[in-house]
């Protein structure tokens, strides 16, 4: 007879349902597919005997698929069949469709509405920092969008095209370089955040040291 | 002539202009000006050409271009 085992919390394995009647008092049948009896009642209250129940309520009337896919229990009552969903109609099928397409070709429209607009943020971000840079910075931008900077005290950052960590304090002789995560609270095209590192640099550059949390550079890294 | 203050936002930046020969429009790029500076964010003189920048601590009618930057956080 086909049984369901379950695993304990010990570990050890055990068969589940052992002690369900498998008859019913309201003419209620309960088998597996295979045509072997399964549970019918599900006892509601503590009765002093394992057969004998104080109330006992119809169970589930169907159980669609074991857990294994392979078995389906189907209780029938006398006068309830078992339930199943009824199949959408074509024109109910045609309409999931139908809205499914909608909503597909409005999220695809949606999606190149917010990347357009964040690639003209970019660009107009991108103008103005170039504006503000001179033939050297220009020339390094070029290469892999970043530039370096000397600040009034002497010290050089390199400052790269990121959200976090994009200022890097070059090392010194006397000093180690370091990673500094620096940017504005609300969300700016990456161009405007090199502009602002560039701008806080040759103003006031240990505003930014202090603003900024540090990661130490490993040697040889710039 | 004409000044422009370009204010940091999720579009790039967004710009005002006035004319330094009208009073109407200093004040009013003043009062923007004095408004983002209590919110905290930072302005800097606009030098182009890669001049150095400088803070900007009080609005300058005559400033020519400003840079306004959102506040700033350590990441």
């Amino acid at each position: 007879m086909p049984q369901f085992t379950i695993t304990t919390s010990e570990g050890t394995t055990a068969t589940a349902w052992a002690s369900w009647t498998t008859t019913s008092t309201a003419s209620t049948t309960a088998t597996w597919d295979d045509g072997t009896a399964a549970w019918t009642t599900w006892v509601t209250t503590r009765g002093t005997s394992a057969a004998t129940t104080d109330v006992v309520e119809t169970t589930w009337i169907a159980w669609v698929e074991g857990a294994d896919g392979t078995r389906r229990v189907v209780a029938r009552s006398a006068s309830a069949p078992a339930y199943r969903a009824p199949e959408p109609t074509p024109e109910e099928k045609a309409e999931r469709e139908k809205a499914r397409r909608e909503r597909e070709e409005r999220e695809k429209a949606e999606r190149a509405e917010r990347e357009e607009r964040e690639r003209a943020a970019d660009a107009r971000a991108e103008e103005l920092l170039l504006a503000h840079l001179d033939e050297a910075q220009k020339a390094e931008y070029a290469r892999d969008k970043s530039f370096t900077v000397r600040c009034r005290k002497g010290r050089r950052y390199r400052v790269h095209r990121a959200w976090g960590g994009h200022v890097v304090r070059l090392p010194e002789p006397d000093r180690p370089g370091a990673r500094l995560c620096i940017h504005p609270r609300a969300l700016v095209p990456l161009p405007d955040n090199q502009l602002m590192a560039k701008l806080l640099l040759e103003a006031d550059p240990d505003l930014l040291e202090k603003t900024a949390n540090h990661t130490p550079l490993p040697a040889g890294v710039n | 002539m004409t000044c422009e203050m370009a204010v940091m936002d999720q579009t790039g930046d967004t710009k005002y202009v006035w004319d330094p020969s009208r009073p109407a429009e200093v004040e009013a790029a003043r009062a923007t000006f004095d408004s983002l500076k209590a919110k905290g964010y930072l302005a800097f003189r606009s030098l182009p050409g890669g001049d150095r920048g400088e803070a900007m601590a009080a609005f300058d009618p005559n400033a020519g271009k400003v840079i306004l930057v959102p506040p700033l956080v350590g990441g």
